[in-house]
């Protein structure tokens, strides 16, 4: 049995402007221990399908439907708070993006840390805190003993993120959810904290779900990626088979447009116009509008589904599958 | 110019060939602020050397890129060249002119114009694109208010923001459409040097690409030269000339882009180098990465010596006192003092 099992969900944010369908059926499963990334440009969804999982968005304005999202035979979509509570920050961990606004700046460092152990788990402060400071350690913090009692604003950037990693951590989940945690870092600090999140996959036996807009990032860390574009996964591969043999016109063009892949001088490939608006109904593909390859047949009728093209392979291209790319 | 012109002449069209190769030059500048202690009997307790010592020589129609982790003192760099906070030392040249020179006029700074990294602070949320651009035309008087509405069609046109969209306001457009009029606004004066600094960072990869293209079409069909201040070295790889690797204020590597990024010699550009994660697993898999101890230490308290050692995985008990300078090596320079002994 898959750690997580995900099957057609939506989310959708309603006011009175409209339906806004950020996440517009999503399906994916997880195994134990299997790192799965989750790209695609700002808005596609990404962010909205991992908070929909843990149940962190408002509602109303969010409104979260779908078959189910089964953790460990948890549905978290139907489970009641305290279910809830029992799982998050306990099974799963999440980093969040910004690890500025992520920690709370009124409280000491260790306070936050050993927060989860004490609701969680029958242990003292003393072994509480003790844990705390070997959890700061691994994560590379220098002089962690003295540095336990801080305050937020007293680390760097590229510290906080760790203490954001620590947290998320500390109390050994089962699943971590990593919401673009090196974005607003620099590549050298990318490069330790995505090492230091290797190294503790291999360590706990967790599995890690990385949401990032970053290519290059996915490729050194990812088993599988899936591709999500305007709330809907258009393609799923193993990071290998998705870097060497895309196969839907959205994961080509975004290889095409990274610089590191191009000739000096040579013209980046761009992606003419913008994403659909979600508060509108799409008819056929939604990429259809940008897409090269696109013709009439393509804009008609319902969203194209997933469907495998290879062995765990699968893409949502009408023409791709019909062999006409 | 006829042959019997006398020396001097000679040497002054010489002098002016010379320098109309360099456009824009960096004399040694530094750039500190003051830390102080107490509110009415200030104390001076510290300098944080943002910018400690950079000469730099930009050509005409060159690209320049600048990379350096968050507070190596990159953005300070280009504030100082703007004339936005002033150098504590050193000079900076436009065309011959000292901009650092207290005779220095607003005229002379014209040309050269800044792009921001944030394009939804850098313009007016109440003034329409049409206007926003329209502005620094009439305040510098650079045509007649007859013809502003042509120039203004014009400059919307260069950046590809099409003419009907000029009624509307910054809020109405997206992140990239907003990074085009902030360039449209940097070229209404017909700047000969652009600073950009962080131009793409906020944008998504897609977006990223066109306005990248973007800059690389201007720069080649306006003759214009640009300084380039990203932290992606991809980025930077792809549109620039020559690099300039800055670490705590001050340049450790310089060379073409090719040099600095491809077969990187300082021992800090080589960590940044092998620290950027490639679209490609099967060599991310074989790579093989330095991972730097640490955060950059802090400019208010630099290391003695070397202020790469207390990282520098080849650091000797030399790097420890003896600050390096920028010296020639293999086609480019570097400040390391081991950068002969380092294996390859």
């Amino acid at each position: 049995m898959p750690l997580l099992e995900v099957s057609d969900l939506r989310t959708s944010f309603h006011s009175r402007g409209g339906v806004f369908r950020a996440v517009d059926g999503v399906s994916f499963t997880l195994e134990r221990g299997e790192t799965l990334g989750l790209v695609g440009e700002s808005g596609s969804g990404k962010s909205v399908t991992c908070a929909s999982l843990l149940r962190l968005l408002p509602s109303p304005p969010a409104r979260i439907e779908g078959a189910y999202a089964r953790f460990d035979g948890l549905d978290l979509l139907r489970a009641t708070d305290a279910e809830l509570r029992s799982v998050r920050g306990k099974r799963i961990g999440m980093i969040f993006q910004d690890p500025m606004t992520s920690l709370n700046p009124y409280m000491r460092i260790s306070e936050q840390l050993i927060e989860p152990l004490l609701i969680h788990e029958k242990i003292s402060r003393r072994d509480a805190l003790a844990r705390a400071l070997a959890m700061l350690e691994a994560v590379g913090i220098n002089d962690a003993a003295r540095r336990l009692h801080s305050y937020a604003h007293e680390f760097s950037g590229g510290m906080r993120q760790r203490v954001m990693i620590a947290m998320a951590l500390i109390a050994r989940p089962e699943l971590l959810i990593a919401d673009e945690p090196t974005t607003a870092l620099d590549v050298t600090v990318q490069a330790q904290i995505l090492e230091l999140i290797k190294k503790l996959q291999r360590e706990l036996g967790m599995a890690v779900i990385f949401i990032s807009h970053d290519l290059g990032v996915v490729s050194g860390l990812c088993d599988r990626v899936l591709v999500m574009y305007a709330g809907r996964i258009v393609e799923s591969a193993t990071v290998d088979t998705l870097f060497r043999s895309p196969r839907h016109p959205y994961t080509r063009a975004l290889q095409r447009s990274i610089p590191a892949l191009q000739a000096k001088g040579a013209e980046l490939y761009t992606l003419p116009g913008l994403p659909p608006d979600l508060s509108q109904p799409i008819s056929g593909c939604a990429f259809a509008e940008r897409c090269e390859f696109a013709v009439e047949a393509c804009r008609a009728g319902g969203s194209p589904a997933l469907a495998e093209c290879a062995l765990s392979h699968a893409h949502a291209c009408r023409r791709a599958h019909a062999g006409e790319i | 110019m006829p042959a019997a012109a006398p020396m001097r002449g000679r040497f002054d069209l010489l002098r002016s060939f010379a320098m109309s190769a360099t456009i824009l030059e960096l004399r040694d500048v530094y750039t500190h602020f003051p830390v102080e202690r107490g509110i009415l009997f200030k104390k001076r307790i510290g300098t944080v050397k943002a910018v400690d010592g950079v000469s730099l020589a930009l050509a005409r129609g060159e690209v320049l890129g600048l990379v350096g982790e968050s507070g190596c003192g990159k953005s300070t760099l280009a504030r100082t060249i703007m004339g936005l906070l002033p150098a504590t030392g050193g000079s900076v040249w436009l065309e011959g002119k000292n901009l650092t020179a207290a005779a220095a006029t607003g005229e002379a700074r014209r040309a050269l114009q800044m792009v921001f990294q944030d394009p939804f602070a850098s313009l007016n949320p109440r003034l329409s694109v049409g206007e926003a651009l329209a502005e620094p035309l009439r305040v510098h008087r650079l045509r007649l208010a007859a013809d502003i509405p042509a120039r203004v069609a014009e400059l919307a046109a260069l950046v590809g923001i099409p003419a009907r969209s000029l009624g509307k306001y910054p809020h109405e457009f997206s992140g990239g459409q907003r990074q085009r009029i902030a360039i449209a606004r940097a070229l209404a004066l017909e700047p000969r040097v652009i600073v950009a600094d962080e131009p793409v960072s906020a944008l998504d990869v897609s977006i990223q690409a066109q306005i990248l293209n973007l800059l690389a079409k201007l720069v080649r069909d306006l003759g214009l030269s640009l300084v380039f201040i990203a932290h992606d070295l991809s980025v930077v790889k792809h549109l620039s000339d020559r690099v300039a690797v800055m670490y705590l204020g001050r340049i450790v590597e310089l060379g073409t882009a090719c040099d600095v990024i491809e077969r990187p010699q300082h021992p800090y550009t080589r960590a940044l180098v092998s620290a950027v994660p490639l679209p490609d697993p099967e060599g991310e898999r074989a790579r093989r990465r330095i991972v730097l101890a640490g955060d950059p230490p802090s400019p208010l308290n630099p290391p003695a010596g070397c202020p790469f050692h207390p990282r520098c995985a080849y650091a000797v008990q030399a790097c420890r006192t003896k600050v390096p300078a920028l010296a020639p090596f293999l086609g480019r320079e570097v400040s390391c003092l081991r950068v002969g002994e380092l294996p390859a």
